[in-house]
This record gives structure tokens, sequence and C-alpha cells, in this order.
């Protein structure tokens, strides 16, 4: 009597069982050691997209003073930002008429809105909102959603630090794969009673 | 790498790796294992939330001696387990006699 398709079925039915065994632990395992990243970076993502709402990016209405070939060099622009900032912190305002670039993190120009953000290289990630064609300081305030995406990526502990970001999002993909796996393949595969003429 | 972060890693990572050691074949420990098993996922998952809620201050709201911020950001995540076996091991109802 010929045996092989017999051996056949049970070498299938034990990778199987081996696949849904190896897929179980990377499921248990990448499961656990990601949770405490994953819920920092879900509930830092969910902050992040809502920051204008919960108050961490100051948010400053202005139209356009005059046209934008108007506009002031970006040197005295950095400058009446820095100054402001130090009025804002009380801290040591540098030489006059030197714009100390080392201060100055970057800075995002906004034709239509006719400002420009100087954003800061302090802690606080102070940014300083200047209108493009006057000079005039808008406002000055704190980027609070700076430090967290720096905690959304794992650079606040460190700029070697993303790789928890990263390991955390390949353990919630193979966690994804070997759930669906789990769950899809023994309802794909034979039914019980193919199984158990395989047994 | 300072003594902080190493804390932190080791509570980390370190920590769930060792509850899912020890959690294998729990039901088959004696009862003082199992309240020592139970203390320290309890005290874990206290201490995501912990570190989670410091985590999230602002760090111009540290400060260098900020000891607080430190335990319970850093060190919350091995300290917390740490108690919370140490409580079940040293806790459990006792029946009257």
């Amino acid at each position: 009597m010929d045996t092989r398709p017999t051996t056949g079925c049970h070498s299938a039915a034990r990778r199987r069982r081996r696949a849904a065994h190896v897929a179980f632990h990377v499921h248990l395992w990448a499961g656990v050691l990601v949770t405490v990243p994953l819920l920092a970076i879900s509930i830092t993502g969910i902050l992040l997209n809502h920051k204008r709402g919960v108050g961490l990016m100051p948010d400053v209405a202005h139209e356009p003073t005059a046209p934008f070939a108007a506009a002031l060099p970006l040197e005295r622009l950095a400058g009446a930002a820095l100054a402001a900032a130090s009025r804002a912190t009380a801290s040591e305002p540098g030489d006059r008429g030197v714009v100390d670039i080392q201060r100055i993190d970057r800075m995002d120009v906004r034709p239509r809105a006719g400002y420009v953000k100087v954003r800061l290289r302090d802690e606080a990630s102070t940014e300083v909102t200047v209108d493009l064609a006057t000079g005039e300081v808008l406002h000055v305030g704190r980027r609070g959603d700076v430090f967290l995406e720096k905690l959304h990526s794992g650079e606040a502990f460190g700029s070697r630090f993303v790789i928890l970001s990263d390991i955390a999002a390949v353990a919630l993909v193979l966690t994804l794969i070997t759930g669906y796996w789990l769950w899809l393949v023994p309802r794909l595969g034979p039914g019980p009673a193919a199984q158990g003429n395989e047994s | 790498m300072s003594a902080g972060m190493v804390v932190f890693l080791t509570g980390l990572f370190g920590v769930p790796i060792a509850l899912l050691v020890s959690g294998n074949r729990i039901r088959r420990r004696s009862k003082r294992a199992r309240r020592v098993f139970w203390g320290a996922v309890i005290g874990h998952c206290v201490a995501a939330c912990v570190a989670l809620g410091f985590g999230l201050f602002p760090p111009e709201a540290w400060t260098a001696d900020d000891a607080l911020r430190g335990l319970g950001g850093f060190g919350s995540l091995l300290a917390f387990p740490v108690v919370g076996a140490a409580l079940g091991m040293t806790g459990g109802r006792r029946t009257s006699s």
C-alpha cells in the first residue's frame, strides 16, 4: 500500500501547527515587549494630531501688511525675533547688531499669512512670530509640540534612541501579521473532518 | 549611557521579558509565586501609566535635581514591579485560625 499521500498530509499539518506555534509566540512576545513604547507613541500621536486644539502650538491670525516683495531681509527679522525672545525670557540679548544664528533652530516663512515663525534652540522651543514687512513681533510663545514630536520618535532620549520607535513599529507590524495569521489560517485550512482523516 | 537610561531600558524591556518567562505555566506554580507574578504585572501596568504621565511633562518644567520626575519617568518601570512583587510575596489573604 502506498503511504506517500498520508505522509504528505501529516507533514503539511505539522508545518501548519509549527507555523501557528511560531506566530503565537511572536504575537505574544512582540505584543508584550512593545506595549509601553506603543502606548507612548499612540498618546503623543493623538496629542500631536490635535496640537492646535490642546494649545501646544501658538496660532497667530494675521493678514499680510505689504506685498511679499517688500519683505525685510531674513537677518533683520531674525534679529527682531531674538530681541523679543530675550525680552520675554529676561535673558542676555547678546551683542547689538549681531544675530547669533546658533540660537535659531529654523525660520518658517509664511508668505500668504505675511509672517515668519522663528523657532529658537532653547529648552522650551520658543517661537517668535514676526511680520515680514514691518518686523513687528506678533507673538512670543513656546512650542509644546516639539518635545512631543521628539518623544513620539524616541529622540527625546538621544538621537540614537529613534531605534526605540523603529522597534515598536516593526513589532506592531509583526503583531498584526501574526494576529491575522492566527485568526484566519485555521478558518482557511481543511475542516475538522479532513483534519480527522489526516491524523 | 547614563545609569538612569540603563534603569529605564531594563524596566521597559527587561521586566516584560522576565514576566513573560516567569509567566510560563504560572498555574502550576505555588500560590506565593503566583502572587509575586501578579504583583509584578500590576506594578508594571501602574508604572507604565506613571511613566507616560511624567514623560509628557515638557523639558522646561524639569530641573536638574528633580528626583520625582527621574523616579517617575525613568525608575518606575523597574521599581514598581519590584515593589509589586515584594508586596505579593509578603502580603496575601491570611486565614483566621
